[in-house]
Parts: C-alpha cells; structure tokens; sequence
C-alpha cells in the first residue's frame, strides 16, 4: 500500500533536461541513490488496503469515492508489479476497478460489466477523471529521473528531477523529500515554460504497521482548478498479507 | 497665523456665509452634470497594452462587446417560439447593429466536413457512410469508444464539453424515434442534419435557455447611452415573456455596466445616507445636544457639496474608486467639526462669550486640527503619484474633498457659531469615565501597558504570511445583480464562461494558425475563431481526400433491411458506452453531462427500444428510409472540391471576427476558473507567450491587481514619509514626530497579523485603506501630543483630546463602516480593513503614546509644555 501510495505520489512523466541543469556524474549518484531509498522506504512485497478519493472540482464540487486496493511487487518469476483498485462507493461505481499488471491497464464497468484494455496512451492521462495519471501507479523513479540537489536542508532534500523519457508532459519537478523517513513531501510539476502545473503533497504521516506512511496524499491539477484527495484508512492498511496472482487476473475483475 | 483666522471669522462671519452659500450654488451646478463611471478599462493607464489594444479592438470589431440575451422557460419550444416571433420587433430602435440566434445552417451543412479535424472524421466515417440504421448506431458506438472510454480518460470529455452534450441531446431524439415516440419526417430529417452541422438554435442542453446576441457598436464611454440602450432592450424584451411563458435576462459588458451604475449610485447614495445619520448619532450622543449636531452638519454638506463640484470640474466622472467620496468625508470631515466644536462649549461653559471661545478654538486646537487634517489630505493626495488611474483620481478627489470639508469646518462653523452658538451647553460627558480609566492606566501603569501592547503586537504578527492578494474579480463585484447571476446560470448550462481574452491577429493566416496554436494549450477551453469556419488551405486539401472517400462510400439509397438483431446488439452497445461515459464523466465531475447520460439510461429507452426492435419494424423501416437517405444526401452534396476562402464565409459569421481595419479577433475562453491565482498565472502565462496582441477582462484585472499591489505599496511609503517630514515641520522635534508615528507602524502590523489570522485577503479595492489608516490614524497621535505641548501634563491630554478623538475614531468608523451596506464587494472589503485599522490605531495611540510620555515625564525627559 505504500509503496502504492508514494508511486501515486510521485507522478511519472518526462522531457529533455541540460541547458542550466547540467548535472555532473556524482551529483547524479548523489540524488539516484536518494531515489533509491525513497523506493525503499517502507519496503513491501504485498498490501492491502481501504481509501476514500474525494475530487474537489473549481466550483467547489466534491465527488467522493471508496474503494479497496490490492498490491504485489514484481518478482524474478513475474516480473511486473500488479495493483488492482475497486471501487465500493458510491453505488453507481461499485463494482468498477481498474487492473494494472506491468504495462497494461484494464478497467472494468460493473453496470455495463464490459473489460476494457486501455490503449497506451491513456497512461498518461488522467485516471479515471482524477487529478493523478495512470503513470503513477508505474513509477520508478530511480530508473526513471535523474536529478540534482537544488538544496540540502537539515530535514529535506530539495530536488530538480528531470524524467528520462521525453513523451512525458512536464519538463522537470520540485521534490522536497524528509530526511527522516525519504517520504517525499510536496512534489510540484512544471512545463516547459517552466511553469507550475500541478502540485502534491503528503500529509498525516505516520507509521503504519511498521511503515512510515503519507495517509493522505493530495493532488492538486492547477490547469483543471481540481484537487484529488487520495486518503488511507489507518486501520486497514496491512502488509506482506498472502495475495494471490489471480486476483490480478482479467477474469477477476469481473467478480 | 490662527489667532488672524479667528479674528477674521468673529468680525467678517457675513461675508464667509455668503461666500459659501455661492460657492456651494456653483458646486451644485457641476454636480448635476457628474456621471459614474463603472468601466475597470477606464481605471488602468492609457498606456497599458492591455488597454490599446482592447481601444483598438472596440473601435474595430462590432461584436466585440455583445449584449446577451437569456430566455429561461419550461420546454425549448415556448423558447425558440419567442425568440423566432418576438426578439426582432422588440430591439428594433435601441442601437443594435445585429443579431445572432440560429447557427449558420446552410454553410455548416455545406461546408461541415472541411471543418471537421482529420482524426475526427476518420472516426465518424462509419456514421456518415451507413446505408442503415444498425450501420450509424455502430458507427455513433465506434466513435464513443475511440474517442473517449478506450483512453479511459475524462480529460477530453471536459475539453469537448459543449459538442458532448448537444451531441447527447441529438443521440437522444433519435433514440426516441426509434422507440415509441411518434415522430413527423421533417423532426426526423431535422435529427439527422444536426448530426452533420449541429443545432439550429442556441438552446442548453436541458432545453430550458436559449441565448440570442445582440451586437451595438456603442461606445462602453458613452455612460448616457448604455443606460438608454440597456433600459430599451429590457423595456422592449420583457414586455411579452409572460405570454410565451418565458423569462427573459440581459448580460453583457454593456449591461453590466449599466448594472453596476445603477448598483453603485445606490451604494453612493445608501452608504452616505446611513453614514450621515450614524455619524450625527455619535455627535449628539457626544455632545448631547442637536442644535450644535445640526450646526455641525451644515459644513460638512457644504465641504463634500464643494469637493464633488471640484471633482466634477478636475475629471468630470466620479470612478469605483471615487464613489466612495460622499461617505468617506462624511466620516473624515466631521472630525473637524468635532474639534472645533469641543473646544467652543467647553469654553462657552467655562463663561467665555462667543467671540472669545472661537478665538480659543482656534489658539487650543487650530493647529491639530489643521495639522491632522494636512496628514490625511497627504494621505490621499499620495496615490495622486500612482500610474494607476482610480488611485490618481481616487487620491486627487479626496485630498481636495478633505481640504474643502477642513475650510468649511474651519471657516463656516466658527461663522454660524456667531449666530447660532449663543446657548450655553450643558455637555453631556458619555465618554468621560472610559478615557478617565484610560488616563488612569497610561500614567499609573505606563510600563504594563507598553508591554501589553507589545505583546499583542507581537503575537499578531505570527499571521501575517497568511496574507494574500486576491486575483478574483468576484471578490470585488456587487452581490445580486441580475446580469451577473444570469451570467453564471449561461456557464452552467452552455460551458459559456463570460471571462475571456481577445487575441488581435493582423492577417486572416495568422488568425488560423494562431487557433491551431491555441487549441494545444493546457488552460484554454474554447477558441472562437474565424479559423472555426475556415480551416488553413492545407487543412482543407488534406480533409478533402478524406471527405471525398467517405462520399464515395455513401450508397444512393437506405438499406430496406433494417437488420433487427444487429440494431438491437448495437443499441445495447451504446448503452454500455453511454453507460462508461457517464461514469468518466461522474468522476470527472462533468455534472452535465452525468445528467444528460443518466436521463436517458434511466429512461431506459434504449432497452425497451433494443427489446422492441421486431414489434416496431415496420416504422423503423419509415425512419431508417427518412434518415438515411437525408444523411446520404447531404454527405454527397457536401463540399469536397472547392477550398473555402473568407468571402465564403456567412457575413453575419465574418463580421464577428473581421475588423474595421482588416485585423482578425479570436476569443479565448480557459479551462479552469480563471479567478484562481495559480490558474490565472499559468493561462496568462501561455496566452502571453503567443506573443500577439492581447486584451480581455482577466488580463485586465490581472494588471489591475498587479499595478495596483505595487503602487499601493509605494504610496504607503510615500505617505509614511510625506506624513513623517510634515509631523517633524510640525513639532520641529524628532522625539514627538517618531512618537506620533510608532503607532502606526504598531497599528499597520497588527493589521496585516489580524488579517491572516482570520483569513482577509487584500485585492485592488481595500488595498487603499493602508495608506489611509496611516493618514487618518497618526491624527489622534497628533492631537494628545499637541495637546500635551500646550498643557505640559498627559493628564489633560488624555481627558480632554481623548474625548474628541473617541468621537472623531467613532464617527470615521461609522462612516467607513457604512459601506458594508454596500452591494460592491470591493467596498465592504474595504469598510472592514478600514474600521479594523482605524480602531487599532486608535487604541494603540490612546494607550501607547500618553504612557511613552509617562514615562518620559518619569524620567525626567519629557516637556512641561510649549506655551498655555
């Protein structure tokens, strides 16, 4: 669930980098083996958990939604991480879930009960109308970011990542990551005219289980004028529970 | 210098009279030929780009300012009856130079496909080639998934908002034909046109707003005419909405400004009426006694009388900013008065005649009153060196209006005191005992009372970086007025947003690519564009190949097949496509178009007409022939040879978006909510770096709060400065002028703190009311040190001027505190950053500077008075 968590936290997406932001060879390892630890934080093979996703539109709508999730790290036998996310509330989503195994996405419509493989590139769009993409739940910064230490705070690190991959839709993030437990605490997203556009932060961080974790993460989408609220209920949150592979199954989905 | 003034008034007070009954006769005069002007344009300097070019698009562009007419009902049918019978006879004669209210069907029918983007059109292919309805129902399904639940995404739903939801409304009369609803041909061929080229009326997608736009090149400066204009449209307009059962609204920027005229003539006239009562109340309950209240009435009518005729005669029109003059001098002129008359009936009861007790007046209090009154004209005339017009004027107009009520408080009270002042009064002390123990508590507890207030101070200010500049217009637009709430109804229903920019393009080329530009930005929404009905000649040779391979997929006939099963697998497919849809939709908070799915799927017509596809065959057949054969007609009639040019182009369409001088206008309309700071920087941000012309109410208001954040702060610090360098002529001592300063910088402080703490954001209305508390506030400083240079003692100081400034802080309060009657949010923002600041300069003063003096007397550094 954590590792859930700060995947949705951390907002995958990508553009070139130089010009001003060099960045040298040992600045590079400095900040990887950050991302590294951010990675590690916590680490899990398995979890499950409860949350409540509230979407708050510009006009001050709100839309709440519960769901349950489900989480199992990738292993050398199967490689891809799988998460499966189902919605509980309100009624005319229950039922609904979204399925992720390596790449691929499948959603499933309960009122319509239709699956549905998404195409490529819907990952990098909204998920499911939020203000967080289908990109986070695949995110591995260590591999995906390099990045420099803008500043290096007694309780932070200030970090310019810049992602590998030049399809994403931000040029470059602000991460201030807590020395303390490598949560990072706001992340903010920039364009290539070096504006801000989108702005998370995690906040109610505690230990969990054995786990420091952020129970609530929000997103705010500065261009949409939306803010996802994406908060964990404490007391389902659990770790390395038996999860098996068919839970991430397509036939699943439908049950 | 006052003793001559006050020998001046006690032997020639006739001839000040009558000067001033003549003068007030010629202020009259100018002030019925003042006029409000409510335009923001108006506010900014001439030489903002933002204002050139919007000057230049309003000459330019007939549609540029386009009043828009709401007509609300129960069904679209008593709407668009209304609209075809009643609109054109009723704006006849009120300077309306067109009117749009059907879309152009005749070209769009001819000319849709070329303006239809390649990828669409692939994915409408199997819609407008079928030869059955089982074909165009597999088609609409085929275009639902590719374009939005296969991406699992409900961005593009948002931005495709408007054609979504009439898209919605086409899908579902059509679905009603196929089931039980009874249907003639030309509703059939009518459905099947709108699939083509979209409705022909501008009506919601609940049916129940149609919207005409109504065009007048009527200058936004001709303040006269708008409300004549405005008044007849509404007049002509509303006259027969009852008989169609409709109910008819005008917005628009002429209208809202006629609105807002209207709105801010009442809050003129409100606010300076309930300040007049209120600070009258206060002077009598002060002195006790009406007579000397009315007396003190007389000069400040007179003052304002004359400070609007001055107004008139330096600007001609009084702004949003200058509005506010009437109850703001009522407030502030007063204050002389109440000086003046402490003064006089303390001497009148301590025996002095009337010549004598006005001479005193003048030897005990002339100087403060002529010094505190300086410090608040500075206090205004500072904004005078703004760039930003409603600051110049504003500062101009009430500097001149404090120094017009200061003359006549001066010089006209002191005159009728000679005729009217021959009764001695019995004051009625009501504020004795409270500055009694205040006296008590700065002098015996000077030290503690330092602290405390040095304490609060401190804690105060943990709240000041709480304190924001609002970049929202709302925050300072009037509540209630019918335009505006009209406005917010037509962006709900039309994802209309009034708040727009202009882009002004100099050829027809630039204004296409300049769309195409556009449409790729993250904060826009819409752009309406010449480029919407006429694509670059590229686009159009290219979207003709695609054109010409759909027309030759089109069969000549419709099927005699109906395929029933087929029919029925496909309307159940879109079941669960409209069914996905709505639930992207639910999360993506599209609430519009959640109702419009929602309304269908649970109307269930598409299940009982799925399940009744055999029973119903033989008029399926009736509307598969009208439909199908209508859409394969116009597919082939469609224009796929010719490339359209301007001329082309509808002259109601062109002259919307072609200037007088050949420039082309696009309108961009955002996103998200332009009045949200983040959004607002990022959307001005890309529309900028498109680096053309660029004018429109958000980029308006955003200069406005830009220009003004800045000049507000630098007149702030001219003002300390200004008020420092006349406080230091004053005393001619450092010690004293800091004194009277320290606590303003305490009071300022404490204001920014208090302001955070409960969350009081500062926009480019209240924003003036920092230098003014300043001005206004360093009076009472002002006042108890001159009063204890001239006693040698706090005591007396604190007594007798602690009673005048409690009377002159109450009247200033309830004045400025009577715009929070006001209908202008940006007003009752101000009454309360005003009245909070006056208060805290007035408390700050009472109890900081007399136990200062305490201390210094204590110690031995204090001054046993300048002269008695």
């Amino acid at each position: 669930m954590k590792k859930l968590l700060i995947l949705f936290a951390f907002l995958l997406f990508v553009t070139p980098i130089f010009g001003d932001d060099e960045i040298s060879t040992k600045e590079a390892e400095k900040v990887k083996e950050i991302l590294v630890e951010m990675e590690n934080a916590g680490d899990y093979t398995t979890t499950t958990g409860k949350a409540v996703m509230r979407i708050v539109d510009s006009e001050d709508r709100e839309t709440v939604m519960r769901l349950v999730s489900f989480e199992k790290k990738g292993t050398i036998e199967a490689e891809d991480d799988m998460s499966l996310m189902r919605f509980t509330y309100p009624a005319r989503l229950k039922g609904t879930a979204i399925l992720t195994v390596g790449d691929n996405i499948w959603y499933y419509n309960n009122r319509s009960n239709r699956v549905r493989l998404l195409s490529q590139s819907a990952k990098k769009g909204s998920m499911m109308g939020s203000s967080f993409s289908y990109d986070d739940l695949s995110a591995k910064y260590s591999e995906d970011y390099i990045g420099k230490i803008i500043k290096d705070e007694k309780a932070y690190y200030i970090l310019k990542l810049f992602p590998n991959d030049k399809g994403k839709k931000f040029k470059y993030m602000i991460v201030r990551v807590r020395k303390e437990d490598n949560i990072p605490e706001l992340i903010e997203y920039y364009n290539d005219e070096d504006l801000k556009y989108k702005e998370m932060k995690s906040t109610n961080i505690k230990e969990v289980d054995g786990r420091t974790v952020p129970l609530s993460i929000s997103m705010y989408d500065i261009e949409e004028g939306k803010i996802t609220y994406f908060e964990i209920d404490e007391k389902d949150v659990k770790y390395e529970v038996e999860l098996k592979d068919d839970i991430f199954s397509e036939r699943n989905l439908r049950k | 210098m006052f003793n001559n003034i006050g020998e001046l008034i006690t032997k020639r007070y006739k001839w000040i009279i009558l000067l001033s009954i003549i003068a007030t006769i010629f202020a009259l005069v100018g002030i019925s030929k003042l006029k409000m002007q409510t335009d923001m344009m108006d506010l900014l300097p001439a030489g903002e780009p933002e204002v050139a070019v919007y000057d230049h698009a309003i000459k330019n562009f007939v549609g540029m300012d386009t009043v828009i007419v709401a007509v609300e009902g129960e069904n679209k049918e008593s709407i668009i009856k209304y609209i075809q019978d009643h609109v054109e006879i009723a704006i006849k004669g009120h300077g309306i130079d067109s009117i749009t209210y059907k879309t152009e069907t005749e070209y769009l029918e001819k000319n849709g496909l070329l303006l239809v983007k390649e990828k669409d059109l692939n994915n409408m292919k199997g819609m407008l080639t079928a030869s059955s309805l089982k074909g165009f129902v597999k088609g609409l399904n085929d275009n639902f998934e590719k374009e939005y639940t296969a991406s699992g995404d409900s961005e593009k739903l948002s931005k495709d908002r408007v054609e979504m939801l009439s898209m919605l409304s086409t899908v579902n009369n059509f679905v009603g034909f196929l089931g039980e609803k009874r249907a003639s041909h030309f509703e059939i061929i009518e459905n099947s046109n709108e699939f083509i080229r979209g409705p022909t009326y501008m009506i919601s997608h609940d049916g129940k707003m149609g919207l005409i736009f109504l065009r007048t090149s009527l200058d936004l400066a001709d303040i006269e005419g708008i409300g004549m204009m405005v008044d007849g449209l509404e007049r002509g307009l509303k006259a027969e909405e009852k008989d169609y059962g409709v109910v008819v609204t005008l917005t628009g920027t002429h209208v809202l400004q006629r609105d807002e005229m209207v709105a801010t003539e009442r809050d003129m006239s409100l606010t300076a009426v309930v300040s007049l009562v209120l600070v009258l109340l206060v002077f009598l309950l002060g002195f006790g006694y009406l007579r000397y209240a009315g007396l003190a009435a007389i000069p400040l009518f007179v003052g304002i009388i004359w400070a609007l005729g001055a107004t008139y005669l330096v600007f001609g029109t009084l702004s949003l900013f200058t509005a506010m003059m009437g109850a703001i001098l009522i407030g502030l002129g007063v204050d002389y008065a109440i000086h003046v008359m402490s003064i006089y009936t303390e001497m009148r009861n301590e025996g002095k005649d009337i010549p004598e007790s006005i001479m005193l007046v003048f030897t005990k209090t002339g100087r403060g009153v002529v010094t505190g009154a300086v410090t608040t004209a500075i206090g205004f005339m500072m904004f005078s060196v703004s760039s930003f017009k409603g600051f110049q004027e504003f500062g101009i107009a009430l500097g001149l209006g404090i120094i017009m009520t200061l003359l006549a408080s001066i010089l006209l009270l002191p005159a009728l005191l000679m005729i009217f002042g021959k009764a001695k009064v019995g004051v009625k002390d009501r504020v004795g005992n409270a500055i009694s123990f205040i006296e008590h508590i700065v002098v015996n507890h000077a030290w503690m009372t330092i602290v405390i207030v040095a304490v609060l101070f401190v804690v105060s200010l943990f709240g000041i970086p709480n304190v924001k500049f609002s970049k929202n217009m709302l925050d300072v637009e009037p509540v209630g007025l019918p335009g505006l709430e009209v406005r917010d109804r037509i962006m709900d229903k039309f994802s209309f947003s009034s708040e727009s920019s202009m882009i002004i393009s100099d050829t027809l080329e630039d204004a296409i690519k300049l769309k195409d530009k556009l449409d790729d930005l993250s904060s826009v929404g819409i752009v309406d564009s010449v480029a919407q009905y006429l694509p670059s000649k590229e686009d159009q040779a290219a979207r003709m190949k695609n054109i010409d391979s759909i027309k030759a997929a089109v069969k000549n006939n419709a099927d005699t097949n109906i395929y029933a099963e087929a029919l029925k697998n496909e309307l159940l497919r879109l079941e669960d496509n409209l069914i996905e849809l709505s639930d992207l939709a639910y999360i993506g908070g599209e609430h519009n178009i959640v109702k419009k799915i929602d309304d269908i799927v649970n109307s269930k017509v598409l299940l009982k007409t799925s399940r009744n596809v055999q029973k119903n065959k033989a008029r399926i057949g009736i509307v598969q022939n009208y439909f199908i054969e209508n859409l394969q007609k116009k597919v082939k009639s469609v224009n796929s040879s010719k490339v359209i040019g301007f001329y082309d182009v509808p002259k109601n369409v062109r002259t919307n978006y072609v200037g007088k001088d050949g420039t082309y206008i696009s309108t961009v309309y955002p996103k998200g909510d332009p009045w949200h700071a983040d959004f607002q920087d990022l959307h001005l941000a890309q529309l900028r770096g498109m680096g053309e012309k660029m004018t429109g109410s958000i980029s308006v208001v955003n200069k406005m709060i830009t220009i003004s954040g800045q000049q507000g702060r630098n007149v702030l610090i001219y003002t300390v400065i200004a008020i420092f360098f006349v406080l230091l002529l004053d005393f001619r001592s450092l010690k004293y002028a800091t004194l009277a300063m320290l606590p303003m910088g305490i009071t300022l402080g404490s204001l920014l703190g208090i302001m955070g703490w409960f969350g009081i954001n500062f926009n480019f209305v209240n924003i003036i009311a920092l230098p003014l508390i300043i001005g206004i506030g360093v009076d009472d400083g002002v006042h108890i040190i001159h009063r204890y240079l001239i006693e040698g003692k706090v005591e007396p100081a604190v007594r007798s001027t602690g009673r005048a400034i409690t009377l002159t802080t109450l009247t200033t309060c309830v004045a400025f505190g009577s715009f929070l009657l006001a209908t202008y949010r940006g007003f009752v923002s101000f009454a309360v950053l005003i009245v909070t600041g006056i208060a805290l300069a007035y408390f700050t003063t009472l109890f900081l500077v007399p136990s200062i003096i305490s201390i210094w007397n204590h110690n031995g550094n204090g001054k046993n008075g300048r002269k008695k």
